[in-house]
């Protein structure tokens, strides 16, 4: 796993030089540093509170916890309403970093000597004030998306420490897709969540080592097309039937099924709260496969990955 | 018309067109099956005015992205600036997808002195309100089904009248024709472009570019430090107001009768995927999203074995 871990570095390293040399217009160093502070202290602040999920009519209420001891954190949340479901994720090392993290601390990229701009080039950061929520000042960061590939943002992060307090997902139109809102925050020693539970998720970090693998024999495959800043967010086999791809704000995933009884070619969309499901029944160079691209990105970008997926013998370049 | 060139032109039509696909569509340019071709093409878009073909919604975007491909698109007036170029077709294509006021953009044209601007801008629009009808109902491969169409409609293969072909495609070379309003009327455009596109968040205030000569009626949907109504996403298309009152966002348009793919239902796999793979998506935005743990809220379906 080590070996993945240091291979995942090297791909996310080198990835993540070309992104910095993407253009780079003045961006507000303030919302930077903020966005820096608020990677730094999702990972290393102590804290638990309850937090509502709205998208739509909906609203859902989570409690979450998240404790670190020496290098390690352990973190969990527990659904409030409805089925009583806790995922759970314990003894994930500090220094583990992602992708999509990488591509937030700002910090990093100077003491490397790196352009300071990175996540700027791909989003406008505009600081917008202070608020109040779950009974702290926040600081408000617009997030303007610099084009038509992914949406835009509003966050809220504790003026103390640089928590995520509030992340609301904006489309182009103004429309806010979904929520994430801190009601109740404590930041500080944890205590046990006597809550019960009906089910228990692990949730794993080691880096695709814990991924099932393909369910037929997919043959390796790639994305031609991303938008700009988006890179992968794990060293996978090309044959894994799942990638993922993160801008630091944005991710997605791509999914391939090989369906030798597609009957019929053709695609469909569906859309929940600020996710895009995209679905794809097609023939890519003689194999028919459904294609489903999965996230929190327009339906544009859904469908022009879609469109760029293609068997690694073909293009040659493997991604 | 040969099956390749006729791939490259569903290329072109569809977006996906690299370089060598316009090099090769251009090249054949002489070759009068394929004006034949792009004629009818521009002659069914025409069609779509009537809703009868359900389409991607993306359509314009993806017009938009194969100009920004073409090397003579980069063939414009010296006031734009290289940095601009790409960004003009993103904005044009937020703008005619992202619902703008009408109201608005009729008042910006009307201050614009060029009849054949507003033409040019009008046959957008025209295809853009026709795509609105089925906003969110992906539809399959549009060029795929607009030649499928074609092919079988007697009437439209007979060359189409002068009056159906928008002047400026009628003779060879028509795609350079194209560009040359396109290219033009995006100056026009910049100078509204980034005032909309950059209003559509969070208040007109920070986002006006100096010297921009209108006011944006209606943008401010987000004031910057009040709280923000969750708004049902599913009300969505009339909030711009253009769209017309039928045209709610689930309505289907019917298909025409050649188009229909009996069988899958493919928003139904779409929403069943959703549910499927909604939790390894949440596993790699839980460690690489700034939310942290958050997304998980949004999974419905945990598997129960592991």
């Amino acid at each position: 796993m080590r070996a993945l871990f240091i291979a995942a570095l090297i791909v996310a390293a080198s990835s993540l030089s070309a992104v910095v040399r993407a253009e780079c217009p003045a961006a507000d160093k303030d919302a930077l540093r903020w966005l820096d502070k608020m990677s730094h202290s999702l990972r290393e602040t102590s804290y638990q509170g309850v937090f509502t999920y709205q998208h739509g009519a909906a609203v859902q209420s989570m409690r979450i916890s998240h404790s670190v001891a020496g290098n390690l954190e352990q973190e969990q949340v527990t659904r409030l309403t409805g089925s009583g479901t806790r995922v759970l994720r314990t003894e994930h090392p500090l220094d583990c970093i992602h992708p999509g993290h990488r591509l937030l601390r700002i910090g990093d990229l100077y003491r490397a000597g790196g352009q300071e701009c990175g996540i700027a080039g791909f989003y406008q950061l505009v600081m917008a004030g202070e608020h109040r929520i779950a009974g702290r000042d926040a600081v408000i960061i617009n997030v303007l998306p610099r084009d038509i590939y992914r949406y835009g943002y509003q966050i809220a992060l504790d003026r103390e420490t640089g928590l995520l307090l509030k992340s609301q997902t904006v489309a182009q139109d103004g429309r806010v897709l979904e929520r994430f809102q801190f009601a109740d925050i404590d930041i500080g020693d944890v205590e046990r969540d006597g809550t019960q539970v009906d089910l228990l998720h692990e949730a794993g970090h080691s880096h695709g080592a814990r991924r099932p693998p393909a369910p037929a024999s997919t043959p390796a495959w790639n994305v031609a097309w991303l938008p700009a800043g988006f890179m992968l967010t794990d060293a996978v086999a090309d044959t894994s039937y799942n990638k993922s791809f993160t801008d630091g704000l944005a991710i997605f995933s791509v999914f391939v099924e090989l369906t030798p009884g597609l009957s019929e070619p053709g695609a469909g969309l569906a859309r929940r709260g600020g996710t895009t499901a995209y679905t794809r029944g097609t023939e890519i160079s003689g194999r028919r496969v459904l294609v489903t691209v999965l996230g929190e990105v327009p339906v544009n970008t859904a469908r022009r990955v879609a469109d760029s997926i293609g068997w690694s013998e073909q293009a040659g370049n493997p991604r | 018309m040969n099956k390749k060139l006729g791939e490259s032109l569903s290329a072109l039509m569809d977006g996906e067109a690299d370089s060598k696909a316009l090099d090769e569509v251009l090249d054949s340019v002489q070759d009068p099956t394929v004006r034949d071709a792009w004629r009818r093409f521009h002659v069914a878009s025409h069609g779509l005015r009537s809703g009868a073909v359900a389409a991607d919604a993306d359509l314009s975007g993806r017009i938009m992205a194969a100009l920004d491909s073409e090397p003579a698109y980069s063939a414009r007036p010296a006031s734009d600036s290289n940095a601009e170029a790409g960004s003009i077709g993103e904005s044009l294509s937020a703008l005619m997808d992202g619902e703008a006021d009408e109201a608005t953009l009729q008042q910006v044209l009307d201050n614009v002195g060029d009849p054949a601007l507003r033409s040019t801008w009008q046959r957008f629009n025209t295809v853009s309100h026709a795509l609105q009808a089925g906003t969110l109902t992906a539809g399959t491969d549009l060029s795929g089904r607009i030649m499928a169409a074609i092919e079988q409609e007697p009437g439209i293969s007979a060359q189409p009248t002068p009056a159906e072909i928008p002047e400026h495609i009628q003779n060879v070379g028509g795609w350079q024709r194209l560009l040359r309003p396109v290219v033009s009327f995006a100056v026009a455009a910049s100078v509204f472009a980034v005032v909309l596109v950059g209003s559509q968040f969070y208040g007109s205030q920070n986002q006006l570019a100096a010297g921009a000569p209108v006011v944006v009626a209606g943008a401010d949907r987000l004031a910057p430090s009040s709280p923000v109504t969750v708004l049902d996403s599913q009300a969505t298309a009339n909030l711009a107001g253009y769209a017309s009152p039928s045209a709610v966002v689930q309505r289907t348009a019917p298909p025409a009768a050649s188009e229909v793919a009996p069988g899958v239902d493919y928003n139904a796999v779409a929403r069943q995927r959703l549910e499927r793979y909604m939790l390894d998506h949440a596993e790699e935005a839980a460690l690489n999203a700034p939310q942290g743990m958050m997304p998980y809220a949004r999974v419905a379906t945990f598997s129960t074995g592991e």
